[in-house]
């Protein structure tokens, strides 16, 4: 046992991989949150006066609202006046057009496998890479454009197509939803902006990939997604920061809308900087996802391989409206050390017939804590609404906690609601069998891991899945105990 | 007994049977083949009254009553009995109070009077009897926990409680091992007589090895193509339907 | 209001304990059997169970005024060992709610918690369950069901099963499920020549009856019996 504990122990105690911390010269304003921020927040990206409006109008409204602390986390006092709330890459003198990119912020991107040429892009994957509070650069633009599809950064998207933003943003998660989203809707940076029109198909997967750079700051994206009626589009979100033994805020809003008989899938690999052995640094990760199958037969999709961040608080969601609409959501949560999570989903059936299905599959080492809590909503009008949900959870050592909250509230009888929750550990017996046929028990875990997890990996895009993996193997490495 | 006029019915807009005539008399033994998928659970099911299905057109008279415009119960009560080939397992009821239930209610339109207790366990007795049927299974909840025999014999046994003068049997004959097989079959013979008559529905011979029809038909496409006499199932267990099948125009 | 050694078999009715509730020992090696059934107030129900003491808890909650349970368990000697079946019943636009906290403090403790609800007319039934592991509680084993069934359009289920867990060498689990009436068990015992209504009656009865083969008194069943509206 002893010796196990010793190899778990060597699994997850392995360098986080994106450590590093590109030196170039930031803008920053200054730390703190006041009316005068946002005003300039707002202007530094040439936003609309109603844009502005809309900022201010959350800012107040956050002003009066409390900190959730139902979640089962222990967060420690934040002092939203010691953040900086905009922080941008500089551009650099030199730059030739408004398209090149900076051959260090290249640099960066590539170090982190993402890279930002169209050329080398493999398996055509669009990207908008956003650092600290901006774009970067949105690949594939010119060949999305000619479908129709619009692609491009939420700064860009509030100055080109302020009639689509004005109508869908803040209409699925309102800046009054929750104490983080008003934040992210007074001083949300940057995001991707997509639209996906009528009966279109995107031929390619999106992406966006989010990266913290400089210290001392909070990141705020927002993220927008519309597929108009018969639309569907398959949607990547990364995310990396550099160690640092401060913790850094991330609080983004990721809103979807989902018409008649269009499909939207959204992936998400978490892997923010997750703090040390110690439990010193590390991501805030406190981010509002939800979408809405506005239309009949509508589909939203999530699936999330969360690794990263110190804390994490999380609900992907999905009210399904939409007569026949179906939601789902697919989740690997994997903490160590002293992470902490708390994750799940809520599905809120409103229209008939509709369907939703929940798989999720906690992965607790170390000292960590980690929480499945999910809603499943019946209103009285949804007939024949249908759900099933497994919630697992695995335990890797004896100083973590694996935790099930399901809330399940039921209002219509021709519902059929179904919840499952296990909890085990990778037991002595199935390490043995791996061992006596040459595994390594660090192998074996990583194996063992990687098969609990399989269902959920499988949803993913098969280049992710792969990397969705090794993010697990490597993620627990110096866990087993 | 029952006359099936030119039968149509649908399933979720689907249409599975498409125009049946089918006769069956007092005393007769009718076994109904076809491949799978032809539709032949669904007649089974249609005659019963399974709501899943739409009558579209046609007409289905039963001992002078118009079968279509009858609830499943009355039918039920009537003496059309319908031999499951999925029982469905009901937990928290059991076998011996639902029995008792259903054979109060057979024999009050039979115009009988309501069996005594000391009377019902009796008969009960006597009927798990033919089918060798464990007598502990009454006071288990009606076919939970029942292995795949136990719940095939429990059919037969019904349908021996509430003795039907049509019976329906739904593939009673799949999944059973050669003994069961035989028991079932015993049983089935057992309940015949003149005033009753059995419609077996199976795609396999073997059944009808044990309990002799003196029709077979055979539903393809939601219609019965063929009709003969009971040397017709042994042409097709060796000739297959691909015969019928090749002249068969729809 | 007392502790024990060997069995006791504790009743709460609404006669004898309106509202109230209590909090019993079950020292080492005991047992306790404890039946509730009451149909308005708010109960609250304590059980400290040392080493190797059993409790059984068997309860019905109807709702013929707002009626609330809320049970504690303390497992703080080793392998002690719960069982709690119960039913919520809330009817004609009351509420019932049941709270349980199954506090798993002592390695290899033993708890199952089975607890049925039923919503008519009106009726909003509300469990909320937890089963909590502590740290070095290892060898724990605790399971949780919560089966719901609505009977009507304007009934409402809440059921929030929880696992809190700390310690890795445990199996618990629990699962929730709510729904209806099974359509192809209704048309089974039609084709068997019950009506709709009887048919339906049968299968409510043996939802909830399934809690009277947990009474081993006959008088005692008797009297879950009558109250639940299922004796012939």
């Amino acid at each position: 046992m002893s010796e196990q504990n010793k190899i778990l122990n060597d699994i997850t105690s392995k360098e986080y991989e994106y450590g590093f911390v590109t030196d170039i010269e930031t803008e920053t304003l200054p730390k703190g949150l006041s009316e005068d921020i946002i005003r300039r927040i707002s202007a530094l990206k040439q936003e609309p006066e109603w844009m502005l409006e809309r900022r201010l109008e959350a800012y107040r409204k956050w002003l009066t609202m409390p900190l959730p602390e139902w979640a089962h986390l222990r967060i420690p006092p934040i002092d939203f006046q010691e953040v900086i709330y905009f922080a941008a890459p500089k551009k650099s003198p030199d730059k030739k057009s408004m398209d090149e990119v900076d051959p260090k912020l290249r640099e960066t991107f590539d170090k982190l496998g993402i890279p930002l040429e169209e050329q080398m892009a493999l398996a055509g994957v669009a990207v908008d890479a956003v650092m600290d509070s901006v774009s970067v650069k949105t690949t594939f633009r010119e060949t999305l454009a000619e479908k129709g599809i619009i692609f491009c950064s939420m700064s860009e998207a509030i100055r080109e197509y302020p009639e689509l933003v004005k109508k869908y943003l803040g209409s699925v998660v309102p800046y009054g939803d929750n104490f983080y989203s008003a934040l992210n809707a007074a001083v949300f940076s940057d995001g991707s902006f997509c639209y996906i029109p009528k009966g279109v198909r995107c031929p390619m997967e999106l992406s966006t990939y989010f990266r913290i750079n400089a210290a001392g700051t909070g990141q705020f994206e927002r993220t927008l997604i519309v597929a108009d009626e018969g639309a569907y589009v398959s949607y990547l979100e990364g995310c990396t920061a550099p160690m640092r033994d401060e913790n850094q805020l991330h609080a983004a809003v990721v809103e979807i809308i989902v018409e008649k008989d269009a499909e939207v899938k959204y992936s998400t690999v978490q892997n923010w900087y997750p703090g040390d052995a110690e439990g010193k640094g590390g991501i805030y990760n406190f981010v509002t996802k939800r979408g809405i199958c506005r239309g009949d037969n509508a589909r939203l999709s999530w699936t999330q391989v969360e690794t990263g961040s110190a804390i994490t608080w999380k609900y992907p969601s999905c009210i399904l409206k939409g007569d026949n609409s179906v939601g789902e959501f697919y989740s690997v949560a994997l903490t160590n050390n002293f992470q902490q999570a708390d994750t799940g989903t809520k599905m809120i059936h409103i229209g008939k017939n509709t369907r939703s299905r929940i798989v999720s599959k906690g992965i607790s080492a170390g000292r960590s804590e980690n929480s499945y809590r999910g809603l499943v909503k019946v209103v009285p009008a949804a007939e024949g609404a249908r759900n099933y949900s497994q919630c697992d959870s695995l335990l890797i050592g004896d100083k973590c906690g694996a935790h099930t909250f399901p809330y399940i509230d039921v209002q219509n009888p021709s519902a059929v609601v179904e919840h499952e929750a296990t909890t085990s550990k990778i037991s002595d017996d199935q390490l043995f069998y791996c061992n006596q046929r040459g595994l390594g028990t660090e192998e074996a875990v990583g194996l063992i891991v990687n098969g609990y997890a399989k269902e959920v990996l499988a949803k993913l895009p098969m280049e992710f899945a792969v990397e969705a993996q090794k993010l697990l193997s490597i993620s627990l490495e110096g866990s087993v105990g | 007994m029952l006359k099936v006029k030119n039968l149509h019915a649908s399933v979720d807009g689907k249409e599975i049977l498409k125009g049946i005539d089918f006769e069956v008399k007092a005393g007769e033994v009718h076994a109904i083949m076809g491949p799978n998928g032809s539709g032949k659970s669904t007649f089974a099911s249609v005659l019963a009254g399974n709501e899943k299905f739409e009558v579209t057109a046609g007409e289905v008279e039963y001992n002078g009553l118009n079968l279509l415009e009858m609830s499943i119960e009355e039918r039920a009560r009537q003496g059309l009995f319908l031999g499951f080939q999925y029982p469905v397992e009901i937990p928290g009821v059991s076998m011996a109070n639902f029995m008792k239930l259903a054979v109060a209610e057979r024999r009050k339109a039979q115009g009988k009077e309501p069996l005594s207790a000391g009377q019902m366990l009796k008969y009960m007795r006597e009927k798990a009897a033919i089918v060798e049927l464990d007598s502990k299974l009454m006071n288990r909840a009606v076919n939970e926990g029942f292995s795949g025999g136990e719940k095939k014999k429990n059919e037969i046994f019904q349908m021996a409680m509430l003795e039907p003068e049509l019976a329906l049997l739904d593939e009673t004959d799949s999944g059973l091992d050669i003994d069961a097989l035989r028991i079932v079959a015993t049983g089935v013979n057992r309940l015949r007589s003149e005033k009753n008559a059995t419609v077996l529905i199976t795609h396999y011979q073997r059944l009808l090895d044990y309990i002799v029809p003196d029709f077979v038909h055979v539903l393809y496409k939601g219609r019965i193509i063929y009709s003969g006499g009971k040397d017709l199932a042994l042409k097709l267990e060796k000739e297959g339907y691909d015969w019928l099948i090749n002249d068969y125009k729809e | 209001m007392g502790s024990d050694i060997g069995k006791r078999t504790i009743v709460l009715r609404d006669g004898d304990c309106s509202g109230c509730g209590g909090e019993w020992v079950v020292e080492a090696g005991g047992e306790l059997e404890l039946y509730q059934l009451c149909t308005s107030g708010r109960h609250s129900v304590r059980i400290l169970l040392g080493e190797g003491a059993k409790a059984k808890v068997v309860f019905a909650a109807l709702s013929a005024g707002e009626v609330e349970y809320d049970y504690t368990m303390e497992l703080n000697g080793e392998g002690a060992d719960v069982e709690l079946h119960g039913l919520i019943m809330a009817t004609e636009g009351r509420k019932a709610t049941v709270h349980t906290a199954m506090r798993h403090n002592a390695p290899h403790c033993h708890s199952d918690q089975q607890v049925r609800g039923v919503a008519a007319t009106k009726g909003y039934g509300l469990f909320d369950g937890l089963v909590y592991v502590a740290p070095d509680a290892q060898k724990t084993e605790a399971y949780q069901q919560s089966r719901n069934l609505l009977l009507d359009g304007s009934a409402r289920i809440e059921t929030q099963p929880q696992l809190e867990i700390y310690a890795d060498d445990v199996r618990c689990s629990h699962g929730a499920t709510v729904g209806q009436m099974g359509d192809e068990q209704i048309y089974y015992m039609r084709q068997r020549g019950l009506s709709e209504e009887a048919a339906r009656k049968l299968q409510l009865g043996g939802f909830v009856g399934a809690l009277l083969t947990h009474i081993d008194n006959d008088e005692l069943r008797g009297e879950f019996e009558r109250a639940l509206g299922i004796d012939e």
